[in-house]
C-alpha cells in the first residue's frame, strides 16, 4: 500500500515523498525501505525537504516518522519551519518523533566506540512507535564524532545494513556540495558514501544575474530510472515546490489559423497573415 | 570531601563497553575508593534510558559531580587523559596492567 505501485515493472518500491515534481523526477519518490543521500550546501534546503518528506509520510500515506537531529535541535527545526503551516503540532509525538543527538560541545574523545548502542536505542524507539521513516540531519555531525577514516566507513556499513535490514526509508543529509565543487572534499567518505546509499540527491543554491537560483538534481538512483536534468525549485510558504520535470506535458495543439496583419503584401508573403497565438 | 558522580551508558558485552567499564572501575578504586558514585545504563536493556538521555555514542562517560558536566566518549583507555578531563588535579599513580586488547 505504501509503495508506489504505478512504476515501471522491475523497478524497486517507491514511497512517495508527496513532493510533486520530485516524485515526478524520480518516477514516484525516494526508494522504499532504501537510504537516499541529500547532499547541499548550507542553506540548500535539505533539512527542509527531509523533514517534508516525513510530514507527507504522516499525513498523506500514514507511515511514522523519526527525526534524528544531530546539528540543530528539533526545537530550532520546529521553529525554523513554523511558517510553512504544516501540523506539526499535532503530528508530534503522535505520528513524527524528534530525537536530540547534538553532541556536547564539552564532550572529549578517549578510546574507541561505534554505533551499536545508538542503533540499540533507535530500534527500540521504531519498534515501538511503529516508525517508517527516518531522517539522519545532518550526518558529517555523526560522522565527526568517529575519529578515523576507517572507523567511519566501518560505521556507516554498519548504520547501512541496519536500516536496509529494518526496511526503513531513510534520508541521511550531508552537508557537501559535490559535484558543485566549492567545499573541498576533506576526506575519502565523501568518496565512498555516494557508494553505500541507494539514491543520491544533490542541491544548489546560488544568485545567478541577482536571482536566487534553487536546483535539484538526482546524480544516482540504484533500480530506477530518473530524469538526469538539474530541476529547479524554490522554498515557498508551503515547502519546497520543485518544477514539473517533463515539459511535454504542457504541450498544447498550435493554431494554424491565419491572422491578417492588415498589409496585403505582407499577407500574401505570409500565406494569409501569421499563425493565431504566435510571436513574430 | 568531594565526590565523584558518574553515569556510564554502555551496550551489553560489546568490547568497548567492557573495556570502559574495566578501566573506569579501575580508575576509581585507585583515585577515590571511597568517594564516588557510579550508575551503569545498559542501553540494550533499557534504551528508553538512552533515548531520553540523547546519548548516541557508546560507550559515553558523564561525569555529573563535582561540576562543572563533562561528557567523555570512548573505552576510556588512556587513564590520565581522563582523569585530567574530569578535572583531578591530584597526582598520578603508576598505571597497573590493563586489560588484554
Amino acid at each position: 500500500v505504501n509503495a508506489d505501485s504505478e512504476n515501471a515493472i522491475g523497478e524497486v518500491a517507491k514511497a512517495k515523498t508527496g513532493i510533486e515534481g520530485f516524485d515526478q523526477v524520480t518516477r514516484g519518490g525516494l526508494p522504499f525501505g532504501g537510504v537516499t543521500l541529500v547532499s547541499g550546501g548550507s542553506g540548500s534546503g535539505k533539512t527542509i525537504f527531509a523533514l517534508e518528506t516525513l510530514v507527507n509520510g504522516a499525513t498523506l500515506y500514514d507511515e511514522c516518522g523519526l527525526f534524528i537531529a544531530f546539528e540543530e535541535s528539533s526545537r530550532k527545526i520546529l521553529t525554523n519551519a513554523a511558517s510553512f503551516g504544516w501540523p506539526l503540532e499535532e503530528l508530534r509525538d503522535q505520528k513524527l518523533f524528534f530525537l536530540d543527538a547534538m553532541p556536547t560541545t564539552d564532550s572529549v574523545t578517549i578510546g574507541e566506540f561505534d554505533l551499536s548502542g545508538m542503533l540499540a536505542i533507535l530500534l527500540a524507539k521504531v519498534e515501538a512507535s511503529r516508525i517508517k521513516r527516518v531522517v539522519f540531519d545532518s550526518l558529517d555531525v555523526l560522522l565527526h564524532l568517529l575519529p578515523s577514516v576507517s572507523l567511519r566507513r566501518r560505521e556507516m556499513q554498519r548504520l547501512h545494513s541496519w536500516l536496509l535490514e529494518h526496511q526503513l526509508t531513510t534520508i541521511v543529509t550531508a552537508k557537501t556540495d559535490w559535484l558543485g565543487n566549492s567545499i573541498p572534499i576533506q576526506d575519502s567518505l565523501l568518496q565512498y558514501l555516494p557508494f553505500m546509499v541507494d539514491c543520491v540527491v544533490s542541491l544548489t543554491h546560488g544568485i545567478e544575474n541577482e536571482y536566487s537560483r534553487r536546483r535539484l538534481r538526482i546524480i544516482k538512483y540504484r533500480g530506477s530510472s530518473f530524469s538526469e536534468n538539474e530541476i529547479p525549485f524554490t522554498i515557498n510558504r508551503h515547502g519546497l515546490d520543485v518544477a514539473t520535470a517533463d515539459v511535454s506535458m504542457f504541450a498544447l495543439p498550435a493554431s494554424t489559423e491565419r491572422v491578417s496583419t492588415g498589409i496585403l503584401q505582407l499577407d500574401q508573403m505570409l500565406f494569409g497573415g501569421v499563425m493565431r497565438g504566435s510571436t513574430t | 570531601l568531594r565526590t565523584y558522580s558518574f553515569i556510564l551508558y554502555v551496550a551489553g558485552n560489546l568490547p568497548n563497553s567492557v573495556q570502559a567499564v574495566w578501566n573506569l572501575k579501575a580508575l576509581c578504586s585507585q583515585y577515590f575508593p571511597e568517594d564516588h558514585h557510579l550508575e551503569i545504563v545498559d542501553v540494550f536493556s533499557d534504551p528508553q534510558r538512552g533515548l531520553t538521555d540523547g546519548v548516541v555514542a557508546i560507550p559515553t562517560l558523564v561525569k555529573l559531580g563535582p561540576s562543572p558536566k563533562q561528557t567523555i566518549v570512548g573505552s576510556l583507555d588512556d587513564i590520565p587523559l581522563v582523569l585530567r578531563s574530569i578535572g583531578w588535579t591530584g597526582p598520578l599513580k603508576d598505571q597497573k596492567e590493563g586489560p588484554i586488547k
